[in-house]
């Protein structure tokens, strides 16, 4: 069975979101079909401007295909159309208009598609929002699978993603909240599908002791890992653990690690601590180390970090307006969630003080992660979508 | 469940003593329920002891802020105007002795008198203001209430009359279910008396033949074996005949030389007679 994996940026260097997952979904599937990646040659999310040399390339044994970008994303006209778009009544061109500029624009990544679509089985795009989702779904309606990629926002609320929601062969979801939101939706209940999400790969060794010397860390510490910026609610992380500390006078020796690339001013306080972006080996070894995962972003479909912490039995501490992370909290019983500041102080206070909460919630992570997001269990999901499409042909 | 079990069941956290927590099935939206309960009592206790805070702090004496410069044009002539009269402060200062420092202090404190009732009546301002909001607020919960007690009312009317159109709908739908089932067993009970009926006529039958299929297989068994005897003889006279053709072969083949030899004798013999 032939598959392509269609999706807005592929690389190497490409290390999180919708981009990452697929890569990850389509390194492990060629094992169990003929993968094929069509993408653009964008590395930068932010302008979508041609990076990649054109045309063919092996990544981890899959041929990537990639077609370029014919307009780089001005962001400022894309913010103002985005603004009108979401403030006023607007017809359907505005939409339209509005994906345009969202990008990334590539004509022959869609002629493509187009031309050659009798020699692929399937086409599974990546990432409900993008100019290559929309227009690829709707050149091959009957052989897509659509991994939307959902989160709470304002965007999704457009016309045309309604139409679009209801258009795919069938759905891979990241989580059930992703699942109930498309469905309440476009009501396209009758479309099938799963909830696979993407699994996660943990070094089977640590080196938290080493890690803590090479980055002079002498106490107790939560965690943080990702973009650190404002739309990962990082702004109210440091509000709130600023005051914790000042007020939990208990805990004020706590640290808060910063794992990641910034995009936002992070306090100068001596309990605050930004590592920057660091190799997969740091990263797990600290989290190993650390007390407590802290996720304060309020729009995540999936959160991988949230996944590799429950891997490492370490519980989580989650804004709690994000339904999907409060849901995945709720259903592992591995994690707790905040909507304000004092649920944070009290949750936070709860979870440092007691370790053997910390050990069980720990241990219901993994459990949770072992039933659910193995790659084995992963894969299996994936064939059987596709069995289920060819079972209906 | 006894009272020990009970208590190990339900383990209190020492650290935070309201919190009480059941490891075995740990539940995350129980603990954040009781984090919620605990967080609203808090709020509660603040709110009570919130009208300490209304009163401002006492200033001490000698340590107000200096009062802020005038700008503008008035604060430009002012300080021009001190500029100028500064060399004759002393005069002035010794002239109106000991008036100057009373003086100074009185204003300064009429001053800052100004400048407390001016907060005190923008903390008032502001109290009325949440007051008023608060009250809004109220009015808009109570209103939602009443909206949403009258919606539930006609939700729990909608749902009552449903369930009794339910409970007849289920009525009929057994009513129907037992006929359906009564008249369905009653054709099952039929059908199956006919295929026992064929079933016996058709074991009859196979019964029948395999009978008869037995009994000409002894026939054909006999005839088997007489033909494999005749076969056997066959083969026996076939053996003697092939012997005796190679053997009046051979008888041939001696006649045919002694012919040859006749025939030479003969034409020796005629040689001699006619020389």
């Amino acid at each position: 069975m032939k598959v392509a994996f269609v999706v807005q940026r592929y690389g190497l260097e490409i290390n999180g979101g919708a981009e990452l997952h697929c890569r990850w979904v389509a390194e492990h599937m060629q094992k169990h079909w003929d993968v094929e990646v069509l993408t653009t040659r964008a590395y930068d999310y932010i302008t979508w401007k041609n990076h990649y040399p054109k045309g063919d390339e092996i990544i981890n044994g899959i041929k990537v295909k990639r077609f370029s970008v014919t307009k780089p994303r001005d962001p400022e006209k894309f913010g103002r159309i985005q603004n009108y778009i979401l403030e006023n009544e607007h017809k359907r061109e505005d939409e339209l208009k509005w994906l345009e500029e969202e990008g990334p624009l590539s004509p022959s990544l869609l002629k493509y598609i187009e031309d050659k679509q009798d020699k692929y089985d399937y086409f599974i795009f990546f990432s409900y929002r993008y100019y290559h989702s929309y227009w690829g779904i709707h050149t091959v309606p009957k052989k897509s699978i659509l991994v939307p990629t959902a989160e709470h926002d304002p965007v999704i609320h457009l016309q045309m993603f309604k139409e679009l929601f209801r258009k795919p062969r069938a759905y891979i979801y990241n989580s059930h909240e992703e699942k109930n939101m498309i469905n309440s939706l476009s009501q396209n209940e009758e479309i099938p599908g799963d909830i696979v999400g993407v699994g996660t790969i943990v070094p089977s060794e640590f080196h938290p002791e080493e890690v803590k010397k090479k980055f002079e860390i002498d106490s107790d510490y939560i965690i943080y890992i990702g973009r650190i910026d404002e739309n990962k609610g990082c702004d109210k992380l440091f509000d709130y653990f600023q005051k914790f500390i000042d007020q939990v006078k208990e805990k004020n020796n706590i640290k808060l690690l910063l794992v990641g690339s910034s995009k936002l001013k992070i306090p100068d306080h001596s309990n605050i601590h930004a590592l920057g972006f660091l190799s997969e080996e740091d990263k797990f070894s600290l989290l190993n180390g650390a007390m407590v995962l802290i996720m304060p972003s309020f729009y995540e479909s999936l959160s991988m970090v949230t996944l590799e912490a429950w891997a490492m039995q370490k519980p989580v501490l989650a804004n709690a307006k994000c339904e999907v992370l409060k849901g995945q909290c709720q259903r592992s019983n591995a994690g707790l969630f905040f909507e304000d500041y004092l649920e944070f102080r009290e949750a936070l206070k709860l979870l440092l003080s007691d370790s053997r909460l910390r050990r069980v919630m720990g241990k219901n992570g993994k459990k949770y992660y072992e039933e659910n997001y193995t790659w084995d269990v992963i894969e299996k999901k994936y064939l059987n979508v596709l069995e289920l499409l060819e079972q209906g042909k | 469940m006894t009272n020990k079990k009970k208590q190990e069941k339900l383990e209190i956290n020492k650290d935070s003593s309201e919190i009480k927590i059941d490891y075995k099935n740990l539940d995350v939206t129980q603990i954040m329920s009781q984090i919620k309960q605990r967080i609203a009592k808090e709020k509660e206790n603040l709110e009570l002891s919130g009208s300490d805070e209304m009163i401002p702090e006492p200033i001490a004496a000698g340590q107000f802020p200096e009062p802020p410069d005038d700008k503008g044009f008035k604060g430009k002539v002012k300080k021009i105007l001190l500029k100028i009269m500064r060399p004759f402060s002393p005069v002035i200062k010794f002239l109106i002795l000991p008036v100057h420092e009373e003086y100074l202090e009185t204003a300064r404190n009429l001053h800052w008198a100004h400048v407390r009732l001016d907060r005190l009546d923008a903390r008032l301002d502001a109290a009325f203001k949440n007051l008023g909001i608060q009250s809004d607020a109220l009015n808009n919960v109570n209103n939602r209430m009443d909206n949403l007690s009258d919606e539930i009312n006609r939700y729990l009317s909608e749902v009552t009359k449903m369930g009794e159109e339910l409970g007849e709908i289920t009525k009929s739908i057994n009513k129907r279910i037992d006929k359906v089932s009564s008249n369905t067993n009653k054709r099952i009970d039929r059908v199956g008396e006919r295929v026992n009926k064929r079933l016996d006529e058709v074991s009859d039958k196979v019964n029948e033949r395999v009978d008869m299929l037995y009994q000409n297989s002894g026939k054909a068994a006999e005839y088997i074996k007489l033909l494999h005897n005749l076969s056997h003889n066959m083969v026996v006279e076939m053996t003697k005949l092939k012997i005796e053709e190679e053997h009046l072969k051979l008888k041939t083949r001696i006649m045919e030389k002694d012919f040859e030899f006749v025939s030479r004798k003969e034409k020796a013999l005629e040689e001699k007679i006619f020389q």
